[in-house]
């Protein structure tokens, strides 16, 4: 016969007042079940389980305030039952009559359930593979993966570009103070390049996650580049010889390079590839060659890899301003979007730097105009893109910096500039250096003779309508997460917002974990943010990687288990989870251990009661209520 | 099936021509109708800012009447009918009836029947109706670059031009007089700058707010597709200077 | 005023943001600048005041609906402050309220001269116009929905 010890705490004498002791104490003494019966003052002090001599006790029932603040406290012996008479009882009845008798049966069920619990709660000691994959080599994931390799962990990045960077690497300065963009990044690209804990795998798109937290199995498929990166030593001679041009993505499509390329001068790592979609396989640059690195007949590779945390770091895309018809992007050349702006007004870009359109004649008038795609109930998102004021404020000043004889107008709705710095190095400085702001939403743009643009507004704060010309248009276009993204974190099991944001666990709590444990988020794919906040949130997520390493041992919470004998794959339970941690398997579920909170909601779906959570099953609990009931 | 026509107010009062034009154009491309003349005017925008109710009203009884497919020749009608019926259809749970604007049955039916016609070398300048385009909720035609009518003009052998003013509204409900007028002369203006022999609309009001401000014809579709398709031109109310300008056919 | 709008399903001015997309595209405020769909909706939005701006004026083009970012619809909102001028006194256009008269005579909106009756015999058309009875259902419709 299996005999519990019952364990009664006063809460430093305060219960007494509301509960008998005395009675509950022959109550439980002259049960049968029961071994001994021991009443003490403060179960919370520390060490009180070695103090009462319970640590050999086997089976217990802990009667006293709410267990969340005694599971800690009282340490992990074996099989302990957790009652709770103060919240649940004497803080809730009226009379003492009344919340003695509520105890008393309160108790009589802990006894019931802990006479059969068959194993302690969750599931201990698990490995921990101290390697961390940041998806995205962006600000965010490249900040993230130094932080995790100063630590001294080793971490992949893989990227799907050829070289990481991200959007930072596009841009010509960054705002507020105006400092070249990739003289910032460029550094921090070469030692993470260089760096012997990390290791960047370009061109390559994570196809497949599973695994738990401290133990995920990722697949990678590699692209082929047709150049052996071992090989290629950047002399660029193959470059040369190419016959065919296409567009270059990392200069917005503005300017062609040849089928064979390297990103940009920059690039980490700075290797040659060819994009096989324009390559006509002429076979010239294997030729010219004097390594033999070009193989036309490379394949994509997959990768396993084992980490133990996950970084979503991949950024997100920005709306596409073909949405928006009356502002005719694509068809009248000199409208053109804020990136293509920062290429073309870059130094290194397209034009040298010279603000040029796309006629070739200097543009002397250039229009921003702002919330394209943003704040807006239509085709782009709601939210408020967070970067684009200060963006165009700082291409204003550029603008400015390079002519001062230009003019340059922003049609606003809000004026955003709440970060650190901006409020005086954009906005007051544009003020001083003459840059118009307009408070409105053009309705239109009209082209008029000789390639210059007419933009048709109503001042909002006179009431005055009017038509500007000016020679370029420049939209601040607002963030609009691709597709691309939405399915990555269906393969990651972590959720999206309704924009396809990726949605943390808990925005003030656990803003950067994600619902699957072990698989963090940080930059713009989290949501609109500018390079300091997502520089803030790869260093944030290192942070918990590193804590989770930390660890000796992972201890996971329980997670529900469906026994495949029994389940009948009838899909009831998918419906129950909250969490969406069961998924169809075959013919029949199965649940995620990662994502499963152990809530027990999907036990009372299951007719055929085939799924199980540790202590929670109705052979458990019946028997509790039961007990409790009886008079 | 046959199809319910229902001409409107202004077209059956004002420009019969385009009633006698929308009827030819309809049998000599073999489409069975059978006109309404029960129905009541269809209480477009103006009516029913008075009274809401009575527009549903009186549409509820129109729709009694057309009982099928209906085929509006001005789109004021096409807006207030389509509107009133998936208003009342809504409130009841029944599927509204549909109304076809004349310019989409003719697309359908030219695509069908593929007539062989003469080129004319007419270039007009077509007045797309606000009613028509708008909302884009609607879906018939794109209202940043509208393509039924031109596309009709083609088959029918005439050429369509494109003019700075193309996508204005011309003014044809405002009930102030001067505004009205000064819109539908920048519209008309603009159309003539293009070097447009006449101007196409598929609204009773364009033609009435256009016509007497522009120097060269204002027609409906309908009587330029009955003129194609073998209707005289007297009849089909087709002016003798654009018959001048025409490519011998 | 807004439960009105509410009531009869109109647009929520509420959404509105004052970007201005709208006068900007209002054809009738590059003519006449007093007519402004945003100042109209504001009215409503902020100060919960009937707007002195003629919403006669409007041409109802559908173009601020269109181009409007928050879904706000002015034009619902401007055809409903037609219904309630005409509700509170009567107001309305003169050419509408002749129209209303017109169809509660002929049932058609437009009267036929005696030249486009003449035109129509030669074309070979019928005559245009309801049958008594048909004219007595519109007319009672009519008196029913509150024109006398």
């Amino acid at each position: 016969m299996r005999r519990v010890t019952v364990v009664l705490c006063t809460c430093c004498s305060t219960l007494l007042e509301k509960i008998d002791f005395d009675r509950l104490r022959s109550v439980f003494s002259s049960s049968p079940l029961v071994r001994r019966v021991l009443i003490t003052d403060s179960l919370c002090e520390k060490n009180a389980c070695e103090n009462l001599g319970l640590k050999d006790d086997g089976r217990i029932v802990v009667a006293a305030c709410s267990s969340r603040l005694l599971e800690a406290a009282f340490g992990k012996p074996s099989l302990v039952e957790f009652v709770n008479i103060r919240e649940q009882c004497a803080w809730a009845c009226g009379s003492r009559e009344e919340a003695t008798l509520k105890a008393i049966r309160l108790v009589k069920g802990g006894v019931q359930k802990a006479l059969r619990v068959s194993q302690p709660p969750g599931v201990e000691g698990l490995k921990i593979t101290r390697e961390a994959l940041v998806i995205g080599g962006g600000i965010a994931g490249v900040r993230c993966a130094l932080d995790i390799a100063d630590a001294g962990y080793r971490v992949y990045i893989v990227e799907k570009e050829p070289s990481i960077g991200g959007v930072m690497a596009q841009l010509d300065k960054t705002f507020p103070t105006l400092d070249c963009s990739i003289c910032v990044e460029g550094p921090l690209l070469s030692e993470a390049g260089r760096n012997k804990n990390i290791t960047i795998i370009p061109n390559a798109e994570v196809v497949e996650v599973k695994g738990r937290v401290g133990d995920f199995k990722v697949r990678v498929r590699v692209n082929p580049t047709y150049v052996d990166p071992d090989k290629c030593n950047g002399c660029g001679e193959c470059v040369n010889v190419c016959p065919v041009y296409q567009p270059n993505k990392y200069d917005a499509d503005l300017k062609p390079v040849k089928a064979i390329y390297c990103p940009f001068a920059q690039a980490v790592p700075l290797k040659y590839v060819i994009n096989m979609d324009h390559c006509v396989e002429c076979g010239l640059c294997m030729k010219a060659c004097t390594r033999a690195a070009i193989n036309l007949g490379d394949e994509p590779k997959n990768v396993e890899l084992n980490v133990g945390a996950i970084v979503v770091a991949v950024g997100s895309d920005l709306f596409d301003p073909r949405l928006k018809p009356e502002y005719h992007y694509g068809e009248y050349e000199n409208v053109i979007t804020n990136m293509e702006f920062e290429r073309i007004i870059c130094a290194s870009g397209p034009t040298g730097g010279v603000l040029l359109r796309r006629d070739g004649k200097p543009a002397k008038r250039v229009a921003f105009i702002q919330c394209v795609g943003s704040r807006e109930s239509g085709p782009g998102i709601e939210e408020c893109s967070y970067y684009c004021c200060a963006a165009s404020m700082k291409e204003a000043r550029l603008i400015l910096e390079h002519d001062r004889e230009a003019r340059v107008f922003i049609f606003y709705n809000e004026l955003r500039a709440f970060g650190k710095g901006w409020e005086d190095l954009l906005y007051r400085r544009c003020l001083e250096e003459g840059v118009v702001f307009i408070r409105s939403r053009p309705s239109e743009i009209r082209r008029i003779g000789n390639g210059s643009l007419q933009i048709v507004y109503e001042d909002t704060l006179t009431g005055r309508r009017g038509e500007l010309e000016v020679d370029m248009v420049v939209l601040a276009l607002g963030f609009k997460p691709s597709w691309r993204m939405v399915e990555l974190a269906r393969r990651l099991g972590v959720t999206v917002d309704k924009h396809g944001f990726i949605q943390e666990a808990h925005a003030k709590m656990k803003p950067l974990e994600t619902r699957v444990r072990g698989v963090f988020v940080a930059g713009t794919c989290h949501g609109p943010r500018d390079i300091v906040e997502s520089a803030v949130e790869g260093s944030g997520a290192a942070a918990l990687v590193t804590s989770l390493f930390r660890r000796s041992s992972l201890r996971l919470p329980e997670a529900a288990e469906v026994s495949a004998e029994k389940c009948t794959g009838c899909g009831r339970c998918l419906s129950s989870c909250e969490y969406r941690a069961i998924v169809r398997e075959g013919d029949k579920v199965r649940v995620l251990e990662s994502v499963c909170n152990g809530c027990g909601a999907c036990l009372a779906t299951c007719p055929q009661e085939a799924i199980t959570l540790g202590n929670w099953g109705l052979e458990q609990l019946a028997p509790q209520v039961s007990a409790m009931l009886e008079d | 099936m046959s199809l319910a026509l229902y001409p409107g107010c202004v077209i059956r009062t004002v420009h019969p021509e385009v009633e006698k034009a929308v009827k030819e154009t309809l049998s000599r491309l073999g489409v069975s109708f059978q006109e309404k003349t029960e129905a009541s005017c269809c209480a477009p925008s103006w009516f029913f800012s008075l009274s809401r109710e009575a527009w549903l009203r009186l549409n509820e009884r129109n729709m009694r009447i057309f009982k099928s497919t209906v085929v509006t020749a001005c789109d004021d009608c096409f807006a207030s009918l389509s509107d009133a019926f998936r208003v009342l259809a809504s409130r009841n749970g029944v599927k509204p009836p549909e109304v076809k604007p004349f310019q989409a049955l003719l697309l359908e039916r030219l695509r069908e029947v593929k007539p062989r016609l003469g080129f004319t070398g007419l270039r007009c300048a077509v007045q797309h109706s606000c009613r028509f385009l708008r909302p884009s909720g609607r879906g018939l035609d794109n209202p940043e670059d509208p393509k039924i009518v031109k596309s009709v003009l083609e088959m029918l052998g005439f050429l369509p031009v494109s003019y700075e003013r193309e996508l204005d509204c011309c003014g044809g409900f405002l009930s102030d007089e001067n505004i009205g007028r000064e819109m539908a002369r920048v519209k008309a203006g603009s159309a003539e700058k293009a070097g447009a022999d006449c101007i196409v609309a598929t609204c009773s009001h364009c033609m009435l707010r256009l016509s007497p401000v522009s120097n060269i014809p204002v027609l409906h579709l309908a009587q330029l597709s009955a003129f194609s398709l073998g209707l005289d031109p007297v009849q089909a109310g087709f002016p003798e200077a654009l018959l001048r300008r025409m490519v011998k056919r | 005023m807004i439960e009105k709008l509410r009531e009869k399903g109109a647009g929520n001015p509420f959404k509105c943001v004052q970007c201005g997309s709208c006068t900007s595209a209002c054809p009738v405020n590059l003519i006449q600048e007093g007519f402004n769909p945003r100042r109209i909706v504001g009215s409503l939005a902020r100060f919960n005041r009937i707007p002195d701006q003629d919403p006669w004026l409007c041409s109802t083009c559908s173009l601020c609906s269109e181009r409007c970012p928050q879904g706000v619809d002015p034009l619902s909102i401007i055809l409903v402050l037609r219904a309630v001028l005409y509700e509170n006194g009567g107001t309305a256009p003169a050419g509408v309220l002749k129209m209303v008269e017109q169809v509660k005579e002929t049932g058609l909106a437009f009267s036929p001269t005696l030249e486009s009756r003449e035109r129509r015999r030669l074309l070979g058309l019928p005559e245009a116009g309801l049958s008594t009875e048909g004219l007595r259902e519109v007319r009672r419709i009519l008196s029913e929905a509150g024109f006398k």
